[in-house]
């Protein structure tokens, strides 16, 4: 299971919402320029590349240097792993509230 | 894919209000279903402190922000790295038949650094609205 460090990691780069909309752009599939993720978001080119090194540094999106544009795409396991993690700790208070409703059952 | 790192869960236990709140709150009870110990003073109360143990070797110390008895009791736990603290909200509800609803909501795994600076403020507004 991945450290909870690395979860809120993705959770803090989840909670702006012009960071969720460049994570919808780049779950298209294809590679993107911070350019051309401007052009399509309400926010300046400089904003974007702010953006894009967040979500770079939550491990949730890989660059690549093309000629004199850096290339972005998302590389989705760090949401996967955030997603198992609150699965697990789901399942755990699943068990606890089950323990806490047999053993009021039982008195 | 997720973006609030909150986990709710829900449960209706057969007893009253009154009745799942000494469960929620005294020591002795506690350690019938949330942990293995519980060390605690007292009933767990507004500002109160707690420690619970397990017998994989983890434990966490809780500490009680808001007791509204028998509706809503929140605390926040951490483990022995303090950073992983997390927040834990029960709110009861009063079902016909002398039933209770209970919801537990845990939240809290974003990270706040020291140094977050000015995006604290945006940081929080966000997540607050999700």
């Amino acid at each position: 299971m991945a450290a909870s460090a690395d979860v809120g990691a993705v959770f803090a780069a989840l909670a702006d919402p012009t960071r969720r909309q460049v994570v919808q752009s780049l779950s298209a599939g294809s590679t993107v320029t911070a350019s051309a993720l401007a052009r399509d978001l309400p926010v300046t080119r400089q904003a974007v590349a702010k953006h894009l090194a967040f979500l770079h540094d939550a491990g949730l999106v890989a660059c690549e240097r093309r000629g004199r544009e850096m290339h972005y795409r998302l590389t989705p396991a760090p949401l996967t792993e955030a997603a198992s993690w609150m699965a697990a700790v789901g399942a755990q208070w699943d068990d606890r509230l089950e323990s806490l409703r047999a053993h009021l059952a039982r008195r | 894919m997720p973006t609030d790192d909150s986990v709710m869960r829900s449960i209706v236990l057969p007893v009253p209000p009154e009745e799942a709140w000494d469960a929620l709150t005294r020591p002795s009870e506690l350690a019938e279903w949330l942990a293995d110990e519980v060390v605690c003073d007292d009933d767990l109360d507004e500002g109160s402190s707690a420690l619970l143990r397990w017998d994989d070797g983890q434990s966490r110390v809780a500490v009680v922000d808001e007791a509204d008895e028998p509706r809503r009791l929140t605390f926040r736990w951490s483990g022995e790295d303090a950073s992983d603290e997390t927040r834990v909200e029960f709110t009861l509800v009063e079902l016909p038949r002398r039933e209770t609803l209970l919801t537990v909501v845990e939240s809290g795994w974003t990270p706040l650094p020291a140094d977050w600076g000015p995006r604290l403020v945006a940081h929080t507004g966000a997540l607050a609205r999700v």
